[in-house]
């Protein structure tokens, strides 16, 4: 896998409903979070979160290649130690 | 079996052996609680014992016994800004204020939808069988949120700079307190249409709630949700809005409240779960439109309706059509044919398309659903009036009972097992580990994933309340 470049977070939902987009330059990522992310990447698409009003996050990856990944993330599939990244 | 099922207003969830020692060494009020609860503990196996004797199932009779000292006693916990739930019990049933604002409001406020839908609808608690309250306050750092976990109440503390606490509105709370009513009852898919009617029937009940407190007629509420949740400068008056949906804010910061009030404006995306916080406002407005036509109190008449088609007549996928179909029908039960035009215009008004057959079969009582909700395309143009043609019809409508019949039955089933599947969260907080072990693996074996999770969810059992 090429290396990431940047990290896109849409979060949207929650009580509010309002969207947010936060972004996470590759570089600032330490090797755990790096190692996380591919772990996303390569997993099992996660079960939706029980309950209501959670938030959902749609992630997109991108390497420095210029490729792109895109992952759909509930609020309870978010590993902690990317929980700076994906908020 | 030593499974202790807590209600005892004046005590916590316990192990009996922490119990039996504070019966005996503890001071005269740990004294008398303790003794209480295990006595408590005796009868419930006593009740147990006697049931299974007689061949029936023991959770009933305990929640019937329980729900006679206590229906939906509240325990409100303090996560102290981390993530793990309940956290750390800080208000029980029967103590005083904590003096901490978000504690109280917590509290207070649950307390009061409570006792909302114990005296407007007739519900104990989420259940229906009293079911214990558990909220959690201080979740996180800055969490921007509130939610129900499937089987609790959560509340974030606001960052401060869009939100502040999420305690701080009544509506917001009856809002996450009615997650629960859903998931006992219709059990709404969380997912684009059924989401979006699961949020709604949210936001009824937070309004319906908000006003019954305040004694507000539906002409003079403000039908927003969130009013003052928002920091001062973020230029909006609340979240959302059920009489002008996509009017509630418009800032810089967080953009514009993107809520449709009509049918053409749907959002199809996949964001927000498929848009379950967003096409909310179509039948949100729809609900308002109902509730001022009718004039009054929005809790009478529309409350009525709107609680009878949604926690009696809708199945896990219904559509808005199918939420249509239900409230005419409630209305015309309930309120009569009038009634049930006002209902169907609201309706029309905001595109959702009702078969002009649809009513409610005449005798039917109030609350029992007239047919079970269609949830196809097929099925509703099958509900259609047949007109000049007689014979087939007939026919079609003969295999139609069949089938509504059919998947009623299956409905009692499941939702009879979803309660009991349901019941392994909260129960798991109150038993000891073994019973709670033993309580996973039977109760979640014909659970769905997600749910199995939040079943095996929750660790050791709370420790005991902090006396004071």
């Amino acid at each position: 896998m090429a290396e990431v470049a940047g990290v896109e977070v849409v979060r949207s939902g929650g009580f509010a409903g309002i969207r947010r987009t936060t972004r996470t330059d590759g570089g600032t990522l330490s090797g755990e979070q790096r190692a996380a992310i591919e772990a996303l990447l390569d997993g099992p698409v996660p079960p939706p979160a029980p309950g209501a009003d959670r938030f959902s996050y749609g992630v997109t990856i991108t390497f420095k290649d210029g490729s792109t990944r895109r992952i759909e993330l509930p609020e309870t599939a978010v590993p902690p130690v990317l929980r700076d990244v994906i908020r | 079996m030593t499974r202790l099922f807590h209600a005892c207003p004046f005590c916590t969830i316990a192990p009996p052996h922490i119990l039996r020692r504070l019966a005996e060494a503890g001071g005269p009020a740990e004294r008398e609680a303790a003794s209480r609860t295990l006595d408590m503990t005796r009868q419930l196996r006593t009740a147990r014992m006697r049931a299974m004797a007689l061949g029936a199932p023991a959770v009933p009779v305990e929640a019937a016994l329980l729900g006679r000292r206590m229906s939906g006693a509240r325990s409100t916990y303090d996560a102290d800004h981390r993530t793990r739930l309940p956290g750390r019990l800080v208000r029980g049933e029967a103590d005083g204020a904590s003096g901490d604002p978000a504690v109280d409001e917590a509290h207070d406020y649950a307390g009061i939808t409570r006792d909302f839908l114990r005296q407007v609808f007739r519900r104990r608690s989420l259940d229906g069988r009293g079911m214990a309250l558990a909220s959690t306050v201080h979740f996180d750092r800055d969490y921007d949120n509130a939610f129900w976990d499937g089987g609790q109440m959560v509340y974030g503390d606001g960052d401060g700079q869009v939100f502040q606490r999420f305690t701080l509105c009544l509506d917001v709370i009856a809002h996450e307190f009615a997650h629960g009513i859903t998931q006992f009852t219709s059990n709404l898919v969380y997912f684009e249409q059924p989401g979006a009617l699961n949020e709604h029937f949210s936001d009824v009940i937070g309004c319906l709630v908000k006003q019954w407190h305040l004694g507000q007629d539906a002409k003079d509420a403000d039908w927003l949700i969130g009013a003052g949740l928002l920091v001062p400068g973020i230029n909006g008056n609340a979240l959302r809005s059920m009489s002008a949906p996509g009017t509630a804010y418009d800032d810089p910061l967080i953009g514009k409240d993107p809520q449709p009030a009509h049918m053409r404006d749907l959002y199809h995306g996949t964001e927000d779960q498929g848009g379950v916080h967003i096409n909310s406002g179509i039948p949100n407005r729809v609900f308002w439109r109902v509730a001022t036509e009718f004039g009054g109190q929005a809790w009478g008449t529309a409350g009525q309706v709107w609680w009878s088609a949604f926690t009696t007549m809708l199945n896990a996928r219904a559509s808005f059509a199918d939420a249509a179909r239900a409230t005419i029908a409630a209305a015309g039960t309930i309120a009569g044919t009038r009634a049930a035009s006002v209902v169907r215009a609201a309706w029309q008004e905001a595109g959702v398309r009702v078969p002009a057959g649809a009513r409610v079969a005449a005798g039917s009582p109030a609350g029992a659903p007239a047919r079970p909700a269609a949830t196809t395309g097929r099925r509703a143009k099958a509900a259609k009036p047949a007109g000049g043609r007689a014979a087939k019809p007939a026919k079609r409508a003969a295999a139609k009972v069949a089938k509504p019949a059919k998947r009623a039955m299956g409905k009692v089933a499941k939702a009879a097992k979803r309660t009991m599947g349901k019941a392994a969260g909260p129960a798991k907080r109150s038993m000891g580990k073994p019973a709670q072990r033993a309580a996973g693996t039977v109760k979640t074996a014909h659970l769905p994933t997600a749910a199995k999770r939040g079943a095996a969810r929750g660790g050791k059992p709370a420790a005991p309340r902090p006396t004071r």
